[in-house]
């Protein structure tokens, strides 16, 4: 066991290492003044999920957005740090109230269909698709005033109030512009126009057959000029178990979901990259949710002694192969800006949390046991919940496993609350208002899927999360988060296991110009990818 | 016909029955991670009609069914109707071929097997087929991808055509090879044991010990007539798989990431995709129907006594 244990730890610490300086080693690469002159041609093969409709606007689909990411431009792009840069907007200004944003659209922008582009598009697909559709979007509605399009390259966004993270709602992932012309007048929903995108991006779409693929051609006309490099994207319906064997026989070039697993497997193969680097905006913390409105999870020493009890440093090496790391947070350490790890720490000590629920009054009874309870969970989280019963167990919670499908957790947990401990893959980016927040406040604790689910409830930890949304200066709305971990990292509603990210994995010998297009690449890697085999010029 | 079309309906009905019964639905599922408000889940429960009770969908759904409407996915992104013809001819592609190739190499197999009952060869070719049938199909599917794509380079790890190839039908073919081969696999199995027992039954009867009495070869005693006897219950076999290989091939077709009717279904159930999932069902049980319609006609050819 104990040897087992070390070659396991040698392993995960492998691949950290090999992580860290694949990340490294790509921020070098760009830097060298001698980095390969990019070139051009060639066609790129993803092995990516079946999309269904092709619209981006309506959906927070990961299996469509990979595509319609190098279909569409957002008026802004988020770099490594969820900062913005620019994307249909070159340029923008924020008054000095906060509450007006306006934006300088980039000159002579033609859509796919060779219509002229304009900041109508911008209005048009906010006012009528955006804000009322687009899952995520919606909640902008609280925050918009309105939007005004002053002239053909000028957008106006007034808002209701300030609102620190609002730049990063405008990315393609969250405000993809659709053509007004091909969209005006119908039902978004079902305009077959889904299924035959036109947009502005960097590649314009050929075909879909579906189940089987879609297939994207260069845009000769791309208005950020010498983009793209690649003549055609190739997106092969395919996903984990066959999407590794096909990246295994040379079928398929990125393979952008991988396993823990499959990660492993292509570490330290030559030509194949392993890295984290331009996924930042799927960070995520996975947390045992407790609901702190039954007894005893209602006790914070209940809640402390379990953090204690937990063995998290295991758990990230073991069930997460060291994919993930042990979580130091509440938050994600990805949003550096507002990160810290100078919380309240519950290094695994079994005699601590025996202590403490000894001095709450849960002893043990028959067999050790000092109270029973229950875990729900799918089974992407099978392996964590097996560690989790063991380790509770020695300090005698005796845990009761119940494996059932995402969609039977999810209702148990968020919509009919009744559950004693949960658990859910959250990601924070790109902010901590957009992604964090909604774990822990009492206006979410809604009948909605990934809302509060824990019931935790605290006027100041509200208060704070106010505050953070209307402070517009980034240093003090990080001390404010930082003042919000050390409090929830106290009253653990829930325990933070493990944080990351989790890779994707290219051919490096064939493929190159990764990591240059942000925290979200996998919505925007056609842009600058070239091929190794490529001419040196256009034809 | 008519008891045809009421299993249809009652099908249909059952259907929509089961689906609501699972947890969560095509609203949430939209919605993703995004954590959507009340509002968006309502707003898409109302275009679905998801918001109406049961039976107000099911007739509202066969009465547009009855009129060939057989609904929209928003999942899909497109009307029922239109998904699943456009994974039709990958599915009637893979279920043909395997079909014919279980077929042949079933009969000849169950024949000799029956023909030399208790003899080496029968045992060799029931241990065979009974192992053959019993591998599971995702184990198997993965050594043969293990083997013959990553390892030999011979043949495509899976889908229909690969990266480059705009669908030629030698590249079609060579990718048809694995999925094609293992559904195969598992049918010659089930035709052997069926067409084995079938006719030990047929060689047992008076008629075997006449012609042989009469001086005919055995190839002609067996082919002639113990096989044309034998074949009703392999018949019933053939067409009874018919509508399950179209629509029912979801392991091979994930394994092997064949663009058919199996992994739309299997899409759909994890989608709580509803229109999608009654179109199939509502697809596949007509598939049962015709099939058995298209098994009294074979009869009739194949035994005269059975002809009016």
């Amino acid at each position: 066991m104990r040897r087992l244990r070390l070659a396991r730890l040698a392993a995960s610490a492998l691949l950290l290492l090999v992580l860290a300086l694949s990340a490294t080693s790509g921020a070098a690469e760009t830097a060298t003044a001698q980095k390969p002159k990019p070139l051009f041609g060639g066609t790129l093969v993803v092995a990516a999920g079946d999309p269904g409709a092709l619209n981006p606007a309506i959906t927070s689909s990961g299996q469509a957005h990979p595509i319609t990411g190098q279909i569409f431009n957002g008026l802004i792009r988020l770099d490594r740090h969820f900062a913005p840069t620019p994307d249909l907007a070159r340029s923008w200004t924020v008054s000095k109230d906060g509450r007006t944003y306006t934006f300088n659209l980039a000159p002579n922008i033609r859509w796919h269909d060779g219509r002229p582009f304009s900041s109508a598009d911008v209005k048009f697909t906010y006012d009528e698709i955006l804000l009322k559709l687009h899952p995520r979007t919606r909640n902008l509605t609280d925050v918009i005033e309105r939007i005004g399009a002053p002239s053909k390259n000028v957008v106006v966004f007034r808002l209701k109030q300030r609102y620190a993270p609002f730049l990063t709602w405008l990315d393609e992932d969250n405000g993809a512009i659709l053509p007004r012309h091909l969209y005006k007048g119908t039902d978004p929903l079902t305009n077959p126009v889904n299924l035959r995108p036109v947009g502005t991006g960097p590649f314009k779409f050929e075909s879909y057959s579906p189940g089987d693929r879609v297939v994207l051609v260069r845009n000769t006309t791309y208005f950020k000029a010498g983009l793209p490099r690649l003549d055609r994207l190739v997106f092969r319906n395919m996903q984990s178990a066959q999407a590794a064997q096909a990246f295994e026989a040379g079928e398929v070039d990125l393979y952008m979901f991988p396993s823990g697993p499959d990660a492993l497997r292509f570490l330290n193969r030559p030509g194949i990259t392993v890295t984290e680097r331009g996924r930042e905006g799927a960070a995520r913390v996975v947390p045992l949710i407790l609901n702190v409105k039954r007894s005893p999870f209602d006790d914070v020493r209940v809640r402390r002694a379990m953090a204690y009890a937990l063995d998290v440093e295991f758990i990230a090496r073991t069930a997460y192969a060291g994919v993930l790391r042990p979580a130091k947070s509440p938050l994600t350490r990805f949003i550096p800006w507002a990160y810290t790890s100078k919380v309240q720490q519950y290094p695994h000590t079994p005699a601590r949390a025996n202590a403490l629920l000894d001095e709450v009054g849960l002893r043990r009874g028959s067999g050790g046991v000092r109270f029973r309870t229950s875990l729900i969970f799918d089974a992407g989280f099978a392996r964590q919940a097996e560690l989790i019963k063991t380790q509770l167990g020695d300090v005698g919670i005796d845990v009761n496993l119940r494996l059932m499908d995402m969609n039977s957790w999810v209702r148990r947990l968020y919509i009919e609350k009744d559950f004693d401990m949960g658990y859910t893959n959250f990601t924070h980016p790109p902010d901590p208002d957009v992604g964090w927040k909604r774990i822990y406040v009492c206006s979410n604790i809604v009948q909605a899927p990934f809302t509060n689910g824990s019931g935790y409830c605290n006027s100041q930890v509200d208060a704070l999360f106010d505050q953070a949304a209307k402070e517009l200066d980034q240093r003090k709305r990080g001390e404010i988060y930082r003042q919000l971990q050390r409090k929830l990292a106290s009253d653990v509603p829930v325990i933070p296991i493990a944080d990351g990210i989790g890779p994707w994995i290219y051919r490096n010998s064939e493929f190159r110009g990764f990591g240059n297009a942000g925290s979200k690449e996998q919505f925007a890697f056609g842009e600058k990818v070239w091929w190794t085999k490529g001419s040196t010029s256009r034809h | 016909m008519i008891s045809g079309i009421a299993l249809l309906v009652a099908v249909t009905a059952a259907t929509f029955v089961l689906i609501s019964l699972a947890p969560g639905d095509t609203a949430q599922v939209l919605a993703g991670q995004a954590g959507a408000d009340e509002e968006y889940l309502a707003l898409i429960r109302e275009r679905l009609q998801l918001d109406r009770p049961l039976p107000y969908q099911i007739g509202s759904y066969l009465k547009a069914a009855a009129q060939g409407d057989l609904g929209y996915s928003l999942v899909q992104g497109r009307p029922v109707r239109d998904a699943i013809l456009a994974r039709l001819p990958a599915s009637l592609l893979l279920a043909g071929t395997a079909l014919a190739l279980a077929a042949v190499l079933g009969l000849a197999l169950g024949v000799v097997a029956g023909a030399r009952r208790g003899g080496a060869v029968d045992a060799g070719i029931s241990v065979v087929s009974l192992l053959a049938y019993s591998l599971p199909v995702f184990w198997l599917g993965q050594l043969l991808i293990a083997l013959f794509a990553v390892r030999l380079h011979w043949l495509p790890a899976g889908g229909m055509r690969s990266a480059e190839d705009p669908g030629g039908v030698v590249g079609v073919l060579r990718h048809l090879v694995l999925p094609a081969g293992t559904l195969a696999l598992l049918l010659v199995a089930l035709i052997v044991r069926v067409t084995r027992t079938s006719m030990i039954e047929a060689m047992g009867h008076e008629y075997v010990t006449v012609a042989r009495a009469k001086g005919l070869s055995e190839p002609a005693v067996v082919l002639r007539h113990a096989l044309r006897n034998a074949l009703r219950p392999i018949v019933t076999v053939l067409t009874g798989y018919l509508g399950l290989v179209l629509t029912g091939a979801v392991l091979v077709e994930t394994v092997f990431v064949w663009p058919g009717l199996g992994r739309l279904l299997y899409d759909a159930v994890l989608a709580r995709d509803t229109p999608i999932l009654a179109g199939l069902v509502l697809l596949s049980a007509s598939l049962v129907v015709t099939a058995n319609i298209l098994a009294d006609v074979l009869y009739r050819l194949l035994d005269p006594r059975t002809r009016f």
